[in-house]
């Protein structure tokens, strides 16, 4: 299934640590092809064509120029982000990341059928783990996403219970989508499944058959720009104030929410809002602190796309402090998308240092608990880093 | 004290065609694009977040008109005359190295001349000329 692709038998040792600097909470990898997926699954998924009922390539929003980087994808034709040796050169060599949390793009919600899509989760962390997260992973980079349907509360625990525990996996991965908004009681497997091991729930918005990717509340987008800066921001904003206003935190006051590739700044206006709200009309709840406490326990925001501001980019900087980065952001690439942002230029120039570094690592660092140094290998060599 | 460099021969780069380059001075590399018969160089990194702008696609790009029924339509326009970076897609003129939306950041540019092989040899030597003839000419690059 993946022997064409050549890799080092066993970790060539370089001797030496290298303290963690920086890591990135949104990289995305595929398989070589969709048959590679399919071979993961068992009967009946894989012999009831699943290729006619899951097509793996869609009717999409997409930008002028494809969604891949232009320097990313594979010579040799196979999906953007399938290439080890690629990835591991363009995420550690040339602007260089420590760790990579991988969010794999292309089996989450696909279907109609909630069972299937369950099925389909499964085969992608089977792979995962088959590959990504050990035969491409000789040199301990790459940490792996349960992923799961979110359609299929009572399936997607299951499988979570499959691999805790497994150290490959450090959280959950789930869609912007859902019948309801996420503080809804039909949720309630998902999260004390994760609760239970001690795992963050990352949200990444996808589309698929049951996940339509320009729905707003008021009806559907035409325009890729229109979805990309609209749908994210939009699901993110609803299901942050339902898991807070339906008590999610308080039976798991250990679970933690990260929003990916969905913004940062609007957050604080909506926070505000629901502050002001929440002093007059929240008596009808059980919850026991303020919004804005649930957010700093319980929110995480992954930086790209990163908010600019190309009049005044000096003044970004303090709308960053103000909206509490330092706590609340945590850095990421959406390598390889064509939006990819590089560690070293993405941030404010004008951050503090200690904000800087907080947002790079330690963030990231405390909720994924990732060591402060890791062994050198051979990225480390290359990327003149020992 | 600029340097100059051989690009290659004109004929190897008609109108549409573009190449990148690179001198030790510019490790990143130079974009040299042939834009309606002239040629003009823009440095292989963007100003944005430093991504490989020269290997982006060279195309032209949507702009708001009024039809004749006065409504609001889009029409493609200067096309071959754009650069999109393959990161963030930022679109860039190549003949100035602006943005082709409102802002300060501009790519850096390079003069690009077209020297006849008589030039290149008298060049060589260390003088002055004026070009004669485009026959066989070379794209000379100044860094």
């Amino acid at each position: 299934m993946t022997a064409t692709i050549a890799r080092p038998e066993e970790p060539r040792s370089q001797g030496g640590t290298v303290e963690v600097t920086v890591i990135d909470t949104d990289v995305h990898v595929e398989p070589r092809s969709f048959e590679q997926i399919v071979s993961y699954m068992s009967p009946p998924w894989r012999d009831r064509a699943i290729s006619d009922r899951v097509p793996f390539r869609r009717p999409t929003f997409a930008t002028l120029e494809g969604g891949g980087r232009g320097d990313s994808i594979p010579d040799d034709g196979s999906f953007l982000g399938s290439d080890p040796e690629m990835a591991g050169r363009q995420l550690f060599v040339d602007d260089p990341m420590d760790y990579a949390i991988l969010l794999p793009w292309s089996f989450r919600g696909f279907t109609v059928d909630p069972l299937l899509d369950t099925a389909l989760s499964a085969a992608a962390n089977d792979w995962a783990a088959d590959t990504w997260l050990s035969k491409y992973n000789t040199e301990n980079r790459y940490i792996g996403s349960i992923t799961v349907s979110v359609e299929d509360p009572v399936g997607a625990a299951r499988e979570i219970e499959r691999w805790a525990g497994d150290p490959r996996f450090k959280q959950v991965a789930i869609t912007h989508y859902g019948p309801r908004p996420f503080g809804h009681p039909m949720y309630a497997p998902i999260w004390e499944a994760a609760a239970r091991h001690n795992l963050p729930v990352a949200i990444h918005f996808r589309g698929g058959a049951t996940q339509p990717l320009g729905w707003t509340p008021t009806g559907t987008l035409q325009y890729f720009v229109e979805y990309h800066s609209l749908i994210a921001p939009l699901a993110y904003a609803a299901h942050m104030v339902s898991f807070i206003c339906n008590g999610v935190f308080d039976r798991h006051p250990n679970l933690k929410v990260l929003f990916i590739e969905g913004g940062f700044l609007w957050h604080q206006p909506v926070l505000d809002r629901l502050e002001r709200h929440w002093k007059r009309t929240s008596h009808e709840l059980a919850a026991k602190k303020t919004p804005r406490e649930y957010i700093r326990d319980h929110f995480r925001f992954a930086t790209q796309p990163i908010e600019e501001s190309i009049t005044h980019p000096d003044r970004i900087a303090t709308l960053f402090e103000q909206a509490n980065a330092a706590k609340l952001l945590m850095f990421s690439s959406d390598w390889p998308h064509y939006d990819f942002d590089p560690p070293s230029k993405a941030l404010p120039r004008s951050l503090e240092p200690e904000i800087r570094k907080r947002i790079l690592c330690e963030n990231a660092r405390e909720i994924y608990n990732l060591p402060k140094t890791r062994p050198a290998d051979r990225f480390d060599l290359e990327a003149g880093r020992k | 004290m600029a340097t100059r460099y051989v690009v290659g021969p004109v004929s190897s780069y008609p109108p549409g065609s573009s190449t990148i380059v690179y001198p030790d001075k510019v490790k990143s590399g130079i974009g040299v694009f042939n834009v309606g018969g002239e040629f003009y160089a823009l440095k292989n990194t963007c100003p944005h977040m430093g991504g490989p702008l020269c290997k982006g696609r060279v195309r032209g790009t949507t702009e708001a008109c009024a039809k004749d029924d006065e409504r609001l339509g889009i029409q493609w326009v200067r096309d071959g005359e754009i650069i999109a970076c393959p990161w963030h897609h930022w679109e860039f003129e190549i003949r100035t190295g602006r943005t082709i939306f409102s802002s300060r950041q501009r790519v850096r540019s390079y003069p690009v001349t077209v020297e006849a092989p008589e030039t290149m040899e008298r060049l060589k030597k260390g003088v002055e000329t004026v070009p004669v003839s485009v026959e066989d000419a070379q794209i000379i690059l100044e860094i």
